[in-house]
Formats: structure tokens, C-alpha cells, sequence
């Protein structure tokens, strides 16, 4: 099931009939989440439960062993099987095929004639999700960050929340075990909270992310591409489109978290104002690129090896955070992209660079990482390779067109209503300043808002687009 | 505000929600009984890319449109989308000096909505020398609900696309076509998006194309039914059609008539299937009423490779068609 199935709200309705008399009963309300979760889950495909519930039951069973277990080469056994097999579910079930695909092409290249197998495999809803809540939980116990959770429905309850469980925000277990161990309380402001975001997280996604969809899908991005501006329309284009894709999805989950009590954090921080590489992750994706950070990167050792394995490990693990998001090599390449451009801002720091002390410095700062980030997104879109490289080649062809003001004129009206919200936000450097507007404004912009998704559904709406990673 | 544990906990939580929901769900509230407004004062939609089959409407309303405007021609050609996407009528005006328009739609038009579409345009601009109707054989088995499901046969006979849609459809809609269109034209999506653009470019391309374009999509993998699936079954529905819209044509002011009957692709095509083909066809030509020498001398299939789809040519297959359409022109 999706936010947008037009099942979603009868479901919510019988999930707050159901969980809201029982909200001050830890044990039955866990129960509950773990039910109307499973049944979210399993509406999409049910063959899949079993494997939720097969990694739950065991990172359950691992945690409480690895907290139990005083030997410290014991401890790290049970963390590495429980990662391995983790990462091995969700190698085979969405590596396989790439690297199996991509080997037999390395063998083609040096005339061999491979017959290597590939799977086929259905990509399990959320499983890059899932896994990563599931391993951070394991390495938090391991670390001495966090208790084991003794009971199973209510560390289930944290894997499986249905708002959170197939296209994150990646969860921790410090953050979100302590509520559901609690009777959870809700208070006006949560509620007004709550209908603000997800009020704004459908207008998001469907009036703004697929419009935006229809310019980078359908003019700039395929195969015959030869016009450079389209890739730059393109580039921008989509960068809407799958911010407001996912941060719609991510505000809606938060919402719908807090109507029931449950605080998801907010994954998005107004990533188009960043001033550098550096600012740009700590604003996008947030729950992501600081799992990468206290799992992946530190677990390589940070910069504790010096310069070199410094560079060396920001660039492993971008290039490990850009597969994540698919078995394709754009992805690897976007993730590498990222991981350069990290690079380079970090030893321009080391060197004692600050383009915030230059005049303008800010400014030039802004525009370059838009344009680093927006030629990642040529990257991160272009799937196939035959449209990655006419759009690249593209680039040397440059034209413009009464079609190509037709495109900024939509671009424009798309980006308009987004970024005054968001400027609104950054003079008052608060994600939910519009909370403070009078009730009334509040109330006619969310109305506003919801007619236009009500508008816009007709135009037909794609799935979210982190549902496929 | 404070919890408690019973039920007035549950009744404070709707109380809660709803106290910050209502000013929302008023104005939007408001604006829907706006646009509903708006939808029934004036139900007609111009074409816009939002909605189930509105590509085709956008075909099927640029044709209504053309018919409406076209000057006289030489050569009328009606038909399914196999005609739409399968020929060059600006080469074939080009090339055989004659002025070559097409009128053609698809298949849910049905053959009644291309007589009607035919003889709109013939009482306004007067005579044509010839009219070609082109039918795919893959039509040939369509039923009723097929017909009726989108309403374009009905807004064919009618002479206007008058969608017959539910109240929140029609309105939103409506809203959509009279404001967001205006302020945020969207490009269609996928292949027609890459190729085309935007409506405006696809009904601009019809136009110039003296009423046919081609199928943008890229080749998918072909469909390996034995072409006898095809070709087995005329449908009720379709005979009674093509016998009515025999009755039409007979009425209206052509010199001649010809059958193009759109070549299937060569690789399913069995033994047996062209003596299907051939029965297959005879029975349309006697539903029609026309004699054996109106069927234009074509092949019955063409290579695979010359396909994006079981119906419709690719630009290469199309150029081709054009050609072998170009040879059989002999206009007195």
C-alpha cells in the first residue's frame, strides 16, 4: 500500500479507530502497530511478510544476544553475522542481477562467452529501508549505545511502523524504541502539526513532484536527447521533482506519525539553500547520509587514518550510499560524484578555504553546489545508459526555443509556491514556522493545497520515487 | 492538553483533529462546489492531457477540428490508428501531386464514428476524388463495450467531445483545462513527451502532417499470438458497424472508394493465415458493399522489424507503407 492507494485513508481511519483506544496501553498498541503494519506491508505484495518478519525476529534475537554476551569476539561475531546476512538479503535480492550482468559484460569485453545466471528477483517494498533500521539497531547494542529491546512486538513496532517502513525516514533505535515503550501522548500542537504536514506533503508530491515528473521524464530525459539546455532543464526539473517526491513522502509519514503519537524526525532541512557540498548533506536525506556517516564511514575508520584514507573513505562510502539507491551504475557514478565533490570542498577547508569570508562568497557558494548537485541529478536520473550519454553529449549542443520558455514557465510555476514556503522557513530559520501563521491562513493554504492535489490526481500521479530503492 | 486513559481520550483526539481539519477541508470544500460550478455551467473540456485516453481524445479532437476547417481535397483517407500512425500523407500529397488528407482517428472511434467524421467534412468542403479507408484486421474482433467504454464513437456521431464523466472528474477536469493548462502547460509523458513535446506540438504535427504522425514509442517486445487470433474472429459488433458505415459512404460525394487493409507483422503469419486473411477480408468488403476491385493490392504482412507494436509501424515501416500507398495513386 502507498499514501496514495485510495485504500490509504480508509486504512488510517480503521488503524485510529482500532489504535487510538489503546494508545495508553504499551503492550496492546504495539500489537496493533505491528498489525496494521504487516497488512500495509503485505497489501503490496504478502509473499514478502515472511522476510520482514523473518529479519525482524532475528536482529531482535541477535540484539538481546549480542547485549547478553560478555565476550567481546563473541559480541563482534554476532554483529558481523547479523550484518552479513542483512546485506546478503539485500545483495541478492537487489545486487544479484546487476553484478551478475555486469561481470558478464567484463567477460564479453575480454572475448569470453559467459551463460552466468541472474534471479529475477522482485525487489522487496522497503528492504533498503528495513535492513539499514535493522542494522543500526544491531551496531547501537554492539557500541553500548542503546539496551536491547526485551520484548519483540514492541522492537517490531519500531521495525515495521507502517509510516516509516518502505521509504524511511531511516529510523534509530535511541530515538524511537523509548516511545514505543511508553504511553504515547498527543497534544493540539502535534495535531496541528501533523495536518500542516501532510497537508503539505501530498501538495508536495502531487501538484509539484509530478509535474515536475512530466518535464524531466517526458522532454529531457531518453535516448534522442540533443539539445543541452533540455539537460539543464532537465537536471532542474528533476531535482524538483524528487525533492518534492520524497520530501512530500517523508512529511506525510511524519504526520501520520505525529497524529498517533509516534515523533519521526524530519529528513529534509531546505537542501536547495546549502552553501556548500558539505551544508547540501546535511540538509538532504538526513536520516541517510548520517547512517552512512555513523555506520559506514566511522566504521572505516572516519578520518582517523589520516588525509588519504580520510579522502578515501568519504569516497567508499558515497559510492556505497549512491548503490544504495539502486543496482545500476549511474547510481555508483552519482554516489562517486558526490563523493569527489565532498572531497574537494574538504581539502579546500583543510587548505583554509572559506568562500564564506569572500564577498559574495555565500552566494557563489549556493550556485556552485546547485550545480554540482543539479549535473548528480543528470546522473542519478539517466538509468539506462543510452539516455546517460545523449545526455551528456547533449551538452555540447545548445539552443533555445518558444518550447524551452514553454518548460521554464512551468518550472517556474511549480518552484514558485515551494520556495516561498521555503523562504518563509529560512527567515525564520524554522522548518515549521508556517505553524505560526493564524489559524485561518493555515487553514485556507492547507485547503488550497489539498484542492490542487485534488486537481492534480487527474493528471494521473507515479509512485513515490523511493519506493523502488 | 493532557491525556487520560479512557474513552474521552479517544473522543478529545477526534476533537483535536477535527478542530484543525475543518478550516482546511471547508476551503477546499469550497472550491471543489467551485469547480463543480464551473463544470456545469459550461461541460465541455478542451482536450487536455490529464485523464484516462486522453491521448486519443487529443487525436480524435484534432481531427473533429481539421474536418471542421479543411479545405477540399483530392484524397479523403479514414480509419483506425493503424492509418493515423502508419502513413505520411504529407509525402503522399508531396509526392503525388494530389492534395492527400487524412481524417483517420483509432479504433474505438469504430467504423460508423470515421463515416461520420468523413461526411462532415465532405458536406462542407465539398466533393474528394477518391476516400481510402484504411482498417487494421487487429479491429476486426472488437466488441461493444470497446466502443462505448471512452465514448469516442459517440462524440464522433455527435460531432463534439462531450465527455461523459463523474461529477469530481468533469470538475476537476474542467478546472484543470480552464486554469492549470493556461498557467503551467504540462508536456505528455513518456515517448509522446520525448518526441512531441506538448499537445500543442502533436495536434501542430497533424496538421502538418495533413492529418496523420507516427507512433513515438519505442519498439516493445511484440506480442507472438498466431496471427490466426487476429483474423478468426469479425465480431458482431464490428459487422454490424462496417455494414452501417457502408450505408454512410454510399451516400457521400467520392469518386471512388478503396479498402486498405494495414499489413499485419510477417512472423506470426501461418500457413492457414492467409486464407483467413483473404475470407477475413472479403466478408468486410461485402459489408461495405464494395466491389472486388476496391481492395488496394497490398501485402498482407510486413517484417517485424518494420513494427513498434502487434498494430502499429514504425517510421521506417510507415515510409514504407507511404511508398507501396504512393504506387497504387492512380487518380484519373
Amino acid at each position: 500500500m502507498s499514501f496514495l492507494d485510495w485504500a490509504f485513508p480508509a486504512f488510517l481511519l480503521a488503524f485510529a479507530i482500532v489504535y487510538l483506544p489503546l494508545r495508553q496501553r504499551v503492550d496492546w498498541r504495539n500489537r496493533v502497530i505491528v498489525l496494521f503494519s504487516l497488512t500495509f506491508y503485505g497489501w503490496w505484495d504478502w509473499r514478502f511478510v515472511a522476510l520482514l518478519v523473518f529479519t525482524t525476529v532475528l536482529d531482535w534475537l541477535v540484539g538481546r544476544a549480542v547485549e547478553a554476551e560478555g565476550d567481546p569476539v563473541a559480541r563482534r561475531w554476532l554483529v558481523t553475522a547479523s550484518v552479513t546476512t542483512n546485506l546478503a538479503v539485500l545483495g541478492v535480492c537487489k545486487y544479484f542481477d546487476f553484478f551478475a550482468q555486469s561481470f558478464s559484460a567484463l567477460l564479453i569485453q575480454i572475448g569470453m562467452q559467459p551463460d552466468l545466471p541472474t534471479l529475477r528477483f522482485i525487489l522487496p517494498l522497503g528492504i533498503s529501508f528495513y535492513t539499514f533500521h535493522s542494522i543500526g539497531y544491531v551496531v547501537d547494542i554492539y557500541r553500548g549505545r542503546l539496551k536491547a529491546e526485551r520484548d519483540l512486538v514492541t522492537y517490531a513496532a519500531f521495525i515495521t511502523f507502517f509510516p516509516q517502513l518502505v521509504a524511511g525516514p531511516i529510523v534509530r533505535g535511541g530515538d524511537m524504541l523509548p516511545q514505543y515503550r511508553r504511553p504515547v501522548t498527543t497534544n493540539r500542537a502535534d495535531i496541528v502539526e501533523a495536518v500542516w504536514l501532510i497537508a503539505y506533503g501530498y501538495f508536495l508530491k502531487v501538484a509539484i513532484g509530478d509535474p515536475a515528473g512530466f518535464l524531466s521524464d517526458g522532454v529531457s530525459f531518453h535516448p534522442a536527447q540533443s539539445s543541452g539546455s533540455y539537460v539543464v532543464l532537465g537536471a532542474i526539473a528533476f531535482g524538483v521533482q524528487i525533492y518534492a517526491d520524497f520530501n512530500g513522502y517523508s512529511l506525510i509519514a511524519r504526520g501520520i506519525g505525529l497524529l498517533f503519537g509516534i515523533r519521526l524526525i524530519y529528513n529534509f532541512n531546505q537542501p536547495y539553500v546549502a552553501t556548500s557540498i558539505q551544508d547540501f548533506w546535511r540538509r538532504w536525506h538526513i536520516s541517510l547520509s548520517t547512517w552512512l556517516r555513523d555506520y559506514l564511514y566511522i566504521s572505516l575508520g572516519g578520518n582517523r587514518g589520516g588525509r588519504v584514507r580520510t579522502h578515501l573513505n568519504l569516497l567508499v562510502t558515497m559510492a556505497l550510499g549512491g548503490l544504495w539507491h539502486g543496482a545500476s551504475i549511474n547510481f555508483l557514478i552519482w554516489g562517486i560524484w558526490h563523493g569527489l565533490a565532498l572531497s574537494v570542498h574538504r581539502m579546500w577547508r583543510d587548505a583554509g578555504g572559506r568562500l564564506e569570508a569572500w564577498p559574495f562568497g555565500p552566494m557563489l557558494g549556493w550556485v556552485l553546489t546547485l550545480i554540482v548537485v543539479g549535473f548528480g541529478w543528470v546522473l542519478f536520473r539517466s538509468t539506462d545508459p543510452d539516455v546517460l550519454t545523449a545526455m551528456l553529449t547533449a551538452l555540447r549542443h545548445w539552443d533555445w526555443s518558444a518550447d524551452h520558455w514553454r518548460y521554464v514557465r512551468v518550472l517556474a510555476t511549480l518552484i514558485a509556491p515551494v520556495a516561498a514556503i521555503e523562504w518563509w522557513q529560512w527567515r525564520r530559520q524554522s522548518l515549521t514556522a508556517p505553524l505560526n501563521w493564524s489559524i485561518w491562513t493555515r487553514g485556507v493554504a492547507a485547503g488550497a493545497m489539498a484542492f490542487m492535489v485534488f486537481v492534480m490526481l487527474g493528471a494521473g500521479s507515479s509512485g513515490f520515487i523511493y519506493f523502488q530503492f | 492538553m493532557a491525556s487520560s486513559t479512557s474513552s474521552s481520550d479517544f473522543v478529545l483526539w477526534f476533537r483535536d483533529v477535527g478542530g484543525e481539519v475543518w478550516r482546511p477541508a471547508l476551503i477546499a470544500g469550497l472550491l471543489v462546489v467551485g469547480a463543480l460550478g464551473l463544470y456545469r455551467v459550461d461541460p465541455t473540456i478542451p482536450p487536455v492531457p490529464i485523464g484516462r485516453g486522453f491521448l486519443e481524445l487529443m487525436f480524435l479532437s484534432t481531427q473533429m477540428d481539421r474536418a471542421a476547417e479543411l479545405p477540399a481535397s483530392d484524397v479523403l483517407i479514414v480509419g483506425d490508428s493503424s492509418s493515423l500512425m502508419g502513413l505520411d500523407a504529407a509525402a503522399l500529397s508531396q509526392r503525388s501531386g494530389k492534395n492527400v488528407q487524412s481524417l483517420a482517428v483509432m479504433a474505438p472511434v469504430g467504423p460508423v464514428g470515421y463515416a461520420a467524421i468523413a461526411r462532415r467534412y465532405l458536406e462542407r468542403a465539398g466533393p474528394v476524388r477518391r476516400l481510402i479507408i484504411q482498417l487494421s484486421p487487429a479491429t476486426f474482433d472488437m466488441r461493444d463495450a470497446e466502443f462505448a467504454s471512452l465514448g469516442f464513437e459517440q462524440m464522433a456521431l455527435d460531432g463534439q467531445i462531450t465527455r461523459a464523466l463523474p461529477w469530481w472528474e468533469g470538475a476537476r477536469t474542467k478546472l484543470y483545462a480552464t486554469m492549470i493548462d493556461q498557467v503551467m502547460p504540462l508536456p505528455l509523458r513518456g515517448a509522446y513527451g520525448a518526441s512531441y513535446g506538448w499537445p500543442a506540438d502533436v495536434r501542430e504535427y497533424i496538421w502538418s502532417g495533413h492529418g496523420t504522425m507516427y507512433d513515438p514509442t519505442a519498439s516493445r517486445p511484440l506480442d507472438f499470438r498466431p496471427i490466426e487470433g487476429e483474423y478468426t474472429v469479425l465480431s458482431g459488433a464490428m459487422a454490424r458497424r462496417l455494414s452501417e458505415m457502408g450505408q454512410i459512404v454510399r451516400q457521400l460525394p467520392v469518386g471512388s472508394v478503396k479498402l486498405l487493409i494495414t499489413p499485419m507483422r510477417k512472423a506470426p503469419f501461418t500457413p492457414s493465415s492467409r486464407m483467413i486473411r483473404d475470407t477475413m477480408v472479403a466478408e468486410v468488403m461485402r459489408l461495405l458493399g464494395l466491389p472486388p476491385d476496391a481492395l488496394l493490392d497490398l501485402p498482407a504482412t510486413l517484417p517485424d522489424e518494420l513494427f513498434v507494436s502487434s498494430r502499429h509501424l514504425n517510421q521506417k515501416g510507415r515510409a514504407m507503407l507511404t511508398d507501396l500507398l504512393l504506387a497504387q495513386m492512380d487518380l484519373p
